[in-house]
């Protein structure tokens, strides 16, 4: 986590110079999409009998 | 605050050592629970649950500490911050929760599984029911995590957050002043 960070490097390549904030890149989107997946498959499996009391 | 690049490098170092004995120990776990689970040898079964419960409270829960509180570290220590750049935001949001689920599931999960198989007569097989299921699962979803952790520090994907976005730019007015 040392090394400059890139946009730093080249401001030109990250969009960031325009009046409006970046957009959020695509791969955060598919991220939260996963995340919300994986949280949902953690509950259901826990209140459906897999969990501390499923015995 | 951005600290000295020695102190940056000390920090790197016990951040690096500490995610990766933490994925190890999970690895570690994942593999006692799936011996734990499909074993039909007594001794192998009760031998896998004390270890995993050993292993989680002396190997990962100090890891997974570690590695939380020093990634802090480097972050408010360093020009990365940690709300500027999504993938230093998306990683300490899954280290955070990947931290508290696992501190509920030590004492909880593997802490009663343990005690389940200490309880059961020697000679028979110990049986920690829908546990068993649970503590596989839950570390192989923890070790698929601790994965995309470290591929997000290695590869540090773009993209600036709002927040980071103005303060780049409010950085180049002050340096253009």
């Amino acid at each position: 986590m040392t090394e400059p960070p890139r946009e730093a490097a080249s401001p030109t390549s990250s969009g960031d110079d325009g009046e409006r904030p970046p957009d959020m890149p695509r791969w955060v989107k598919v991220f939260g999409i996963i995340g919300v997946l994986i949280v949902l498959i953690f509950v259901v499996l826990h209140l459906t009998g897999r969990g501390v009391h499923g015995h | 605050m951005t600290m000295s690049p020695g102190a940056q490098k000390l920090l790197l170092t016990v951040h690096v050592s500490s995610s990766v004995g933490w994925l190890g120990s999970v690895a570690a776990f994942l593999v006692l629970g799936m011996a734990g689970l499909t074993s039909r040898d007594a001794a192998t079964v009760r031998g896998s649950y004390v270890a995993m419960n050993l292993i989680g409270e002396f190997a990962i829960v100090p890891l997974s500490v570690a590695a939380l509180f020093s990634g802090l570290l480097q972050a408010f220590g360093t020009h990365w911050g940690l709300f500027r750049h999504y993938w230093v935001l998306v990683k300490f949001t899954l280290t955070i929760a990947a931290t508290l689920l696992l501190l509920v599931h030590q004492f909880t999960a593997v802490a009663e599984a343990a005690r389940r198989v200490s309880v059961t007569a020697r000679e028979r097989l110990p049986q920690v029911g829908g546990l068993g299921t649970q503590l596989v699962f839950d570390a192989g979803l923890a070790v698929l995590v601790l994965l995309v952790t470290t591929t997000l520090s290695v590869y540090k994907p773009q993209g600036l957050t709002p927040y980071g976005w103005r303060k780049r730019r409010a950085e180049r007015r002050t340096s253009a002043l």
